[in-house]
């Protein structure tokens, strides 16, 4: 049998890897963060209105809606605002679960999977008002001082609405 | 709070209104049934949403340990039969049978119940003590602090109102917070 030279080695770690690259897919990974984490993402101090999304993939209403936000915020791509999902599902389903969401609805919004099991000891910390049903979203402009909760799931009209008439 | 419902849910301390709801096994309970009992444990549930299901086998575990204490559990299954079909009574029978679970499941196909109650989710948790024959609504809220994983718990709200109650005090957490599915009301 004949054997690889140097060069044919590279060659054929290079094809490895690339072909391995194209079977992942480029789609995002969901990140995992604790309250502090999600407390700094609410606190942005610049111009841009946030909006986050709680969902989880077990929540139907949560799944639902997805399209229309993802369909909403291309429509908005040029302003000043950003969406970043927050997931509650469990951490041992990051994988088994929220990251093949991401790749099934091609999320394009960032996607952060909130490790906080205890919701009993944060859910009056973000709002008072959320008795802890999902999907609810909020929207807020640290900058400008707005904040906006919705504690309901979203059609694309009403969505496509809100978001048009924030300033 | 709660868009759907346009009357008063209830808060710690109200008293109860009369429900007759059918049972897995074809009969109406009401909590006049229960009037021997100390109170109840009524638990906003169904067959489809994973938190539910999650703690299914705790809450067969508070049947056993407080259903003989005077406190026995009443599961309520409010969701619409249309938007969740694995929720029909014909699906509630057939977990009852499957899962033993050992208290009565009942269907409040009106809604009406969960709307007075104002549960909003699935599992919800309200317990109930009896003044002389009179319910009244002594916890709001989740069973314990990690729905995910059992052996990670170190808070059992539900565990804890009781054995208050049944030690003649008053609950000292009488409201906490929990996630869980949207209860799948019907469409107007």
């Amino acid at each position: 049998m004949k054997h690889l030279n140097i060069s044919e080695y590279k060659f054929l770690l290079i094809l490895t890897i690339i072909v391995l690259i194209s079977i992942k897919g480029f789609s995002q990974t969901a990140e995992v963060i604790k309250l502090p984490q999600l407390e700094g993402l609410f606190s942005k101090k610049e111009d841009t209105t946030y909006i986050f999304n709680f969902m989880a993939t077990w929540c139907k209403p949560c799944m639902e809606e997805l399209p229309h936000f993802e369909k909403v915020m291309q429509e908005n791509r040029a302003r000043n605002i950003k969406l970043i999902y927050i997931s509650m599902d469990a951490v041992q389903d990051l994988d088994k679960k929220l990251n093949k969401v991401i790749v099934k609805k091609n999320l394009q919004n960032k996607v952060y999977l909130l490790n906080e099991p205890d919701y009993n000891s944060w859910i009056n910390k973000i709002e008072k008002s959320w008795d802890g049903a999902i999907p609810v979203t909020f929207m807020i402009n640290n900058k400008q001082n707005t904040k906006s909760f919705f504690p309901k799931k979203f059609s694309y009209e009403e969505l496509s609405q809100i978001v048009k008439n924030l300033k | 709070m709660n868009a759907l419902s346009s009357h008063h849910e209830y808060v710690i301390g109200d008293k109860v209104k009369p429900f007759k709801l059918r049972n897995i096994d074809g009969k109406f309970l009401s909590l006049d049934d229960f009037k021997e009992k100390k109170g109840a444990i009524v638990v906003f549930t169904c067959n489809t949403c994973p938190f539910a299901i999650a703690y299914e086998d705790r809450i067969i575990a508070l049947n056993k340990k407080y259903a003989e204490k005077g406190f026995p559990v009443i599961a309520i299954n409010p969701n619409d039969t249309v938007k969740q079909k694995e929720d029909s009574f014909k699906h509630m029978k057939k977990r009852w049978e499957e899962k033993g679970l050992g208290f009565p499941y009942l269907q409040d196909i009106t809604q009406q119940t969960a709307k007075d109650f104002g549960a909003s989710k699935t599992p919800h948790v309200y317990v109930l003590q009896n003044n002389n024959g009179a319910f009244h609504v002594r916890y709001i809220g989740g069973i314990d602090n990690n729905s995910y994983q059992p052996k990670e718990v170190t808070e059992k709200y539900v565990e804890k109102a009781i054995d208050e109650l049944l030690a003649g005090k008053e609950v000292s957490q009488n409201t906490t917070k929990a996630i869980g599915c949207t209860i799948k009301w019907k469409d107007e």
